[in-house]
């Protein structure tokens, strides 16, 4: 008996070495299945938001650990009225129907409104400026179709994903839950 | 070698910390862009007026009859103005099960226009979406068969419904509002037309967000209209001739609301009263001279309820957007009219989005905004409410005794009209569409209500 190894060819090395990357490869792909599958995400359910009426100020916009919050204003195209008085864009008392900042809810001047023919008009939000204020939602909620809702937005840019959100603790509505990572939005389909 | 690199460190540094302040100058300190925020950049100030239609119309016949069926429902919230019906017609304090009888059903365009009944025939006017153009329909009460229908041109695209007014008829005579501003008048029966107004060419008035909805006051031979336009504030037209018997002037540049003309005598004398825009007024209604005004109750997103006579000498006003609602009293000296306010509550206490409270009996009944059927005493005071029980923003009247209530989706709920609490029962799906909110007409046991695109006839008479 010899206890003198044996030298690994270089045929088997590259054999060795393949297999070995076929494990690896297998169990990561299985392994970021499974994870897609368990990850959760915080989300905000637009019919449980409140937009923190009662209280001086959307916690969304101030509780977030990202300045600017990572929570966004998005639109509904397909519920909204299109309406040449739109109470998400508007004050409740507006001086007049115009696109002057006097007449606006919004404090950054994050909707866009475009005239499309009498009498409808467009209205589009500009993430970049939207502070997550709910202003807007407010004034569509309660007197439009509730076309405008709030949506934390999952990107590099937005939230952090650090599994400790600050809002959903200062949430009064308890709005915010847990919704799987591949479907991380709440998008509404029908009116209010 | 080391120490001669040495000796530059200090001066990589320093230039180091030049860049880095250059770049924080041209770079770091700069706010992000911004625009400013001025009038007309959505590109909406020029719009085109529509062509002027020929409101002369198409006038077709149809197959159905009137009914000889007693009773009248002529106008907005009834004979009187005030949604209380007054039929000596006992009503069904129950339902079966399935709910009143229908009697017959029609398909109508999208809108929340309600009907008018006098001598068994009942009147809507509609909008045909296909054929673009408003078109006055005159039914038969007994089946809902067309008897004719009064057609004119006008181009009205779907904005949360299109037609939403009531008319307003007299034996002789029937008066539309449409929803472009355009005012018909045609014969009741024959459906001949008389007259015709447009209240945009011929007295500036501008059609407000999401159409009329004023519903013409015939109040004598003459009817008045609110145009708030640039020539008139209102304006009341001679029935007959269709020939203008006063203007009133409009010194603020009020604006047509939603709102709808009442009649109310005060101190011996015939007036009208209008929420306009920027306030609401009571003309005189023998000359159109204003006597009172007062800027005191303005609700700018939409006002639409109509003001509620309380008694002799106290208007209560009532609106949506979180308006609430706020009691108005009359007093006279001499020939000076003063309005005040006598309280002024928030819309979490009393308010309404669509529909006109109802004064009955001494009290106010009228669903507030989060749903709920209140009745509130005159000094502001909640007497009851629903509770869990919410309607929405749909239509309600009273009639002996009992309060009709129909909810956004049809369901019609029947409880006592009292002051002492809630008491519902009976209730009903009747309609199977969405947004019920016309206003319902009862005439002889027979209450018509309608969802965006059906009118339904029910009979509610006790049998």
């Amino acid at each position: 008996m010899t206890d003198e190894k044996q030298p690994v060819s270089r045929r088997e090395f590259l054999g060795m070495g393949l297999r070995g990357a076929g494990v690896l490869v297998a169990g990561g792909a299985l392994g970021v299945l499974a994870h897609a599958h368990a990850t959760t995400v915080w989300q905000i359910d637009p019919e449980k938001c409140t937009q923190c009426a009662g209280l001086p100020e959307a916690r969304c916009a101030t509780a977030c650990v990202k300045t600017p919050s990572a929570v966004k204003c998005v639109h509904a195209h397909a519920i909204c009225g299109y309406c040449k008085l739109c109470t998400g864009f508007f004050l409740p008392q507006p001086n007049d129907l115009n696109t002057g900042a006097e007449n606006q809810q919004c404090p950054t001047g994050a909707i866009k409104r475009t005239y499309i023919e009498d009498p409808y008009y467009e209205y589009v939000i500009d993430r970049n400026l939207c502070i997550g204020c709910a202003k807007c939602v407010k004034g569509c909620t309660d007197f439009g179709n509730g076309s405008l809702f709030l949506q934390i937005i999952h990107d590099r840019d937005h939230c952090t994903e650090c599994n400790a959100c600050a809002i959903a603790v200062a949430c009064p509505a308890q709005a915010i839950v847990r919704v799987p990572g591949t479907a991380p939005y709440l998008i509404k389909t029908s009116f209010k | 070698m080391s120490s001669r690199l040495l000796q530059f460190v200090p001066l990589f540094v320093v230039l180091a910390a030049l860049l880095a302040l250059g770049h924080w100058f041209a770079y770091g300190g700069r706010l992000p862009a911004f625009a400013a925020r001025v009038p007309n950049q959505d590109r909406g100030a020029n719009i085109a007026a529509a062509p002027a239609p020929k409101l002369t119309g198409v006038l077709t016949a149809g197959p159905g009859t009137p009914a000889a069926l007693p009773g009248a429902w002529p106008a907005f919230r009834g004979a009187n103005h005030d949604n209380v019906n007054t039929d000596p017609v006992p009503l069904a304090r129950e339902w079966p099960s399935a709910g009143p009888t229908p009697l017959w059903g029609i398909d109508l365009g999208e809108g929340y226009a309600g009907a008018v009944v006098r001598q068994g025939r009942v009147y809507v006017l509609d909008y045909d979406q296909p054929g673009q153009q408003d078109v006055l329909r005159c039914l038969s009460l007994a089946d809902g068969k067309e008897i004719w229908h009064r057609a004119y041109k006008v181009k009205v695209k779907r904005n949360h419904g299109m037609s939403r007014t009531t008319a307003a008829v007299t034996e002789k005579y029937i008066v539309t509002l449409g929803p472009m501003c355009h005012v018909v008048c045609a014969d009741a029966i024959s459906g001949d037309f008389k007259w015709g107004i447009d209240l945009v060419r011929d007295y500036g008035a501008t059609v407000p967000p999401w159409y009329a909805g004023q519903c013409p006051l015939i109040d004598g031979d003459r009817v008045i209209l609110a145009p708030g336009g640039s020539k008139a504030l209102l304006v009341a037209v001679d029935l007959a001739t269709g020939k203008v018997a006063w203007t009133t002037p409009n010194p603020h540049a009020w604006t047509m609301t939603h709102s709808s003309l009442i009649p109310m005598d005060f101190h011996g004398r015939r007036t009208y009263v209008y929420c306009a825009s920027g306030g609401v007024t009571g003309v005189d209604a023998a000359t159109g001279r204003i006597l009172w005004e007062t800027p005191d109750w303005r609700v700018d997103i939409a006002n639409v309820p109509t003001p509620v006579l309380c008694g002799d000498d106290r208007i209560f006003l009532s609106g949506g957007y979180n308006a609430g609602c706020m009691m108005v009293k009359l007093t006279a000296v001499g020939e000076k009219i003063t309005p005040q306010a006598v309280f002024r509550l928030p819309a979490a206490q009393f308010g309404s989005d669509q529909q006109t409270p109802i004064f009955y009996k001494g009290d106010l009944y009228g669903v507030i905004p989060d749903g709920r059927l209140v009745c509130m005493d005159l000094t502001g005071k909640q007497l009851w409410s629903s509770g869990a029980a919410r309607f929405g923003i749909g239509p309600y009247l009273i009639a002996d005794g009992l309060i009709y209530l129909c909810n956004d989706t049809g369901t019609l709920t029947l409880a006592d009209a009292v002051p002492d609490g809630y008491h519902p029962r009976a209730e009903a799906k009747v309609l199977t569409g969405h947004d019920a909110w016309g206003p319902m007409a009862l005439v002889n046991g027979r209450l018509l209500l309608r969802d965006l695109t059906r009118m339904v006839c029910l009979d509610v008479a006790r049998h």
